[in-house]
């Protein structure tokens, strides 16, 4: 069964189109990067298959569950990280992530948060500390604890590398490289072509909410998709 | 992999809420208010209370000096001490109806008074009862309760009817808002919990710290005013149980206002013009539309009445008092007296007759209050802020029905006075004085002033007081029932893209 599968999703705001007719299919444990400008639709995608939107036309489906018609329970198979992860700034990290894994529907004791915490890179004097002077990348790395402590079957990431340092981001690749291996499901949506090269498995340039390319990662090299992203953006 | 517990959540909030400054920050400002506002009744209601006690110091050296005088004007005329002119002499039954009868009806406050000041605090809570005053007595004048109250009201009820709301309103809009205003709320939803879930776990929890401080503030701010709490018990049990239901009602509203997911400053927004509404606006448009719809009497032209039937009454006053004496058969005989009477004798034949000629006006008053009232109460039921002051006010016993019951047994006093003193008085119409000349300085015929009876207040049993509030109680609860339907149907979706 696949990780994720979209079905010509359409949907339009206003009768402006967002997205329009897409088609995708994830494996388990597969990496897959939505390459696109801003506003070209990715994450309108995303908030589809997290159900904050309904499409107006297709179905996706998440881990076999019409995410459509049933929100609440696709969304307890979807780690999301956000492009931004805002934290509660009086809750030390360790807080913060129990609140978030109780949230998903999880309890996590103290040490299994810090474990959590560890592997995401957090270093270990900031995991009792409240969130309330926090950098952006550590902030993102609680957000990939938060990720990681749910345990779900398929990851979004939205622009996660934005704003992150070479070293933090590339403790996240780290992460979405061992996620894969966990035969966990990862869809990203990025402008990072470099990061995309590293990671993904497969990946697509969506343009004005349509997927214009769809390619093989290892069959491109950076600069051939450097070149196709600019081509694909002009046409 | 399901979604959370609500019992889960519901633990993990309210040990964080418990945690927030601003939880006890805005419990102490309303606890101090609650003590603040029922110290102010209990010092308002023990003035009263000292007034009511100085009144009847008064009636008892008032008819210990009667009783006095009629004694020592027993003695024997002499040339230092001459007959006694029949208003200064209580022995004369005449003078005495007129001048020495005058008792207190008293309105004692009812234990639980502190719970709030009501609109029969700024009603006379002593009336002086004379026997010819036109239906019982003259409150027009009373000043001391309404400079009592000159610098307005804040009692308890007040403190629960509009400032519980503003605070809970304002916990319940900051904390629900908090993860919206801080760009939390997409990494919430992302979870596998419903909005539903969350925002009902934040409010329980709200509700969970707040609902239990407030009883005990309500407790201890009317232990600290003095109120005997194990009498009043079940006033205030009930008192309790009206200001939980509306805590349950403005929850109602706020999670209808929450469904939407608005930052805090649209949420605050929305709960000011929503507190503004139910407190201020609907009140006062409703008060303005029944003054349109259904004016009171006019109170200039009343005055302007009795003047003028009591300038026909002087004109027609012989006529009326052979008319009156006529249709009497035991007076019938002395009929060609009637034009000789003394003047406190006329009055009681004369005071029945201007009651009678001015009923229809005092009918109007009365109805109008009636239908005042009557309009209150439904008002109550479609204003809930309303309803809950006027639920306060009964259960303290300073509402305008206890007030209505304090007047009528007044006047039923007064009729059981004149009841027993007029036959003495009109007694006399057959047995006039033998001679002009008396050998005492007393007229002595009443030997000793009269041992009337005094004036109890009869006031409705606390039960029935209680039970009178039950109904709105109930639809206060069904209301509160209502508005948290209506906002948990409303929280249905997230709404995280703008």
């Amino acid at each position: 069964m696949p990780a994720l599968r979209l079905d010509s999703v359409s949907i339009a705001f206003n009768g402006d189109r967002a997205v329009a007719d897409l088609s995708l299919t994830l494996a388990p444990g597969e990496v897959y990067a939505l390459l696109g400008p801003n506003g070209a639709g990715k994450t309108t995608t995303l908030n589809m298959i997290l159900g904050f939107l309904k499409p107006d036309l297709g179905s996706i489906h998440v881990g076999g569950i019409d995410a459509v018609a049933e929100p609440l329970a696709a969304r307890a198979r979807i780690a999301y990280l956000p492009e931004s992860v805002m934290l509660h700034p009086g809750l030390t990290a360790t807080e913060n992530l129990s609140y978030f894994a109780l949230l998903a529907g999880r309890r996590i004791d103290a040490a299994t948060a810090r474990r959590l915490l560890a592997d995401a890179g957090l270093q270990d004097d900031a995991h009792d500390r409240r969130a309330h002077g926090f950098s952006k990348g550590m902030r993102q790395k609680v957000g990939v604890a938060i990720a990681l402590a749910k345990e779900a079957r398929l990851l979004l990431l939205d622009e996660p590398t934005s704003g992150l340092d070479a070293s933090a981001a590339n403790d996240l690749s780290q992460v979405i490289r061992s996620a894969s291996d966990r035969r966990i499901a990862v869809l990203m949506a990025t402008h990072d072509l470099f990061r995309v090269k590293d990671v993904a498995h497969r990946l697509g340039i969506l343009h004005a909410g349509r997927l214009v390319e769809e390619r093989d990662a290892a069959s491109i090299g950076p600069v051939e998709l450097e070149r196709l992203y600019l081509e694909r953006l002009a046409a | 992999m399901s979604g959370p517990r609500f019992r889960d959540l519901f633990a993990w909030e309210w040990r964080q809420v418990g945690r927030s400054p601003l939880l006890w920050t805005v419990l102490l400002i309303v606890s101090a208010s609650f003590a603040w506002g029922a110290l102010n009744t209990a010092a308002l209601h023990s003035a009263q209370a000292a007034a009511l006690e100085r009144a009847r110091q008064v009636d008892t050296a008032f008819h210990a000096n009667a009783a006095a005088r009629a004694r020592a004007y027993r003695a024997p005329v002499t040339s230092s001490g001459g007959p006694v002119a029949y208003w200064q002499d209580p022995t004369d039954v005449a003078g005495y109806s007129e001048y020495f009868v005058r008792m207190s009806a008293l309105k004692p406050h009812l234990p639980s008074s502190p719970l709030a000041a009501g609109v029969s605090d700024l009603a006379p809570s002593r009336l002086e009862i004379r026997l010819n005053t036109p239906f019982g007595f003259t409150d027009t004048y009373d000043f001391e309760n309404p400079r009592g109250l000159a610098l307005g009201r804040f009692d308890l009820a007040f403190a629960v009817v509009f400032l519980l709301p503003i605070g809970l309103l304002l916990l319940f809009a900051l904390f629900v808002t908090f993860e919206r205003d801080r760009d939390m709320l997409r990494l919430v939803a992302a979870q596998a919990v419903g909005p539903r879930a969350w925002t009902g776990a934040r409010l329980a929890a709200i509700l969970a710290w707040s609902v239990p401080a407030t009883v005990l503030a309500m407790i201890a701010a009317l232990g600290i005013a003095g109120v005997p709490l194990g009498t009043a018990a079940g006033s205030l049990a009930v008192a309790a149980l009206l200001t939980v239901v509306y805590m349950l009602f403005w929850s109602g509203v706020a999670l209808t206002i929450l469904a939407r997911q608005p930052g805090a400053g649209a949420a605050l927004g929305s709960f000011a013009a929503i507190w503004a509404a139910l407190t201020i606006g609907l009140p006062l448009a409703g008060s303005a539309l029944v003054g349109m719809i259904d004016p009171a009497p006019s109170a200039v032209g009343y005055v302007d009445a009795q003047r003028r039937i009591g300038d026909e009454i002087n004109a027609e006053r012989d006529k009326i008092l052979a008319a009156a004496v006529t249709r009497r058969p035991d007076l019938r005989p002395y009929a060609d007296r009637a034009t000789s009477l003394d003047y406190a004798t006329r009055l009681s034949f004369l005071v029945p007759e201007t009651e009678r000629r001015l009923a229809p006006l005092r009918s109007a008053f009365e109805d109008h209050r009636l239908r005042q009232e009557g309009v209150a109460r439904i008002a109550g039921f479609a204003i809930p802020t309303l309803g809950i002051e006027a639920a306060f006010a009964t259960l303290a016993g300073t509402d305008p029905a206890r007030q209505r019951t304090f007047e009528a047994q007044a006047r039923q006093y007064q009729l059981r006075l004149r009841g027993i003193v007029h036959p003495l008085v009109q007694r006399e119409i057959t047995q006039p004085p033998s001679s002009p000349a008396r050998t005492t300085r007393g007229r002595l015929n009443l030997a000793e002033p009269l041992t009337l009876p005094k004036f109890a207040l009869a006031d409705r049993p606390a039960a029935e007081r209680i039970g009178g509030v039950l109904p709105f109680l109930l639809w206060l609860g069904l209301l509160a029932l209502l508005a948290i339907t209506i906002g948990l149907v409303r929280t249905r979706e997230w709404k995280v893209v703008e």
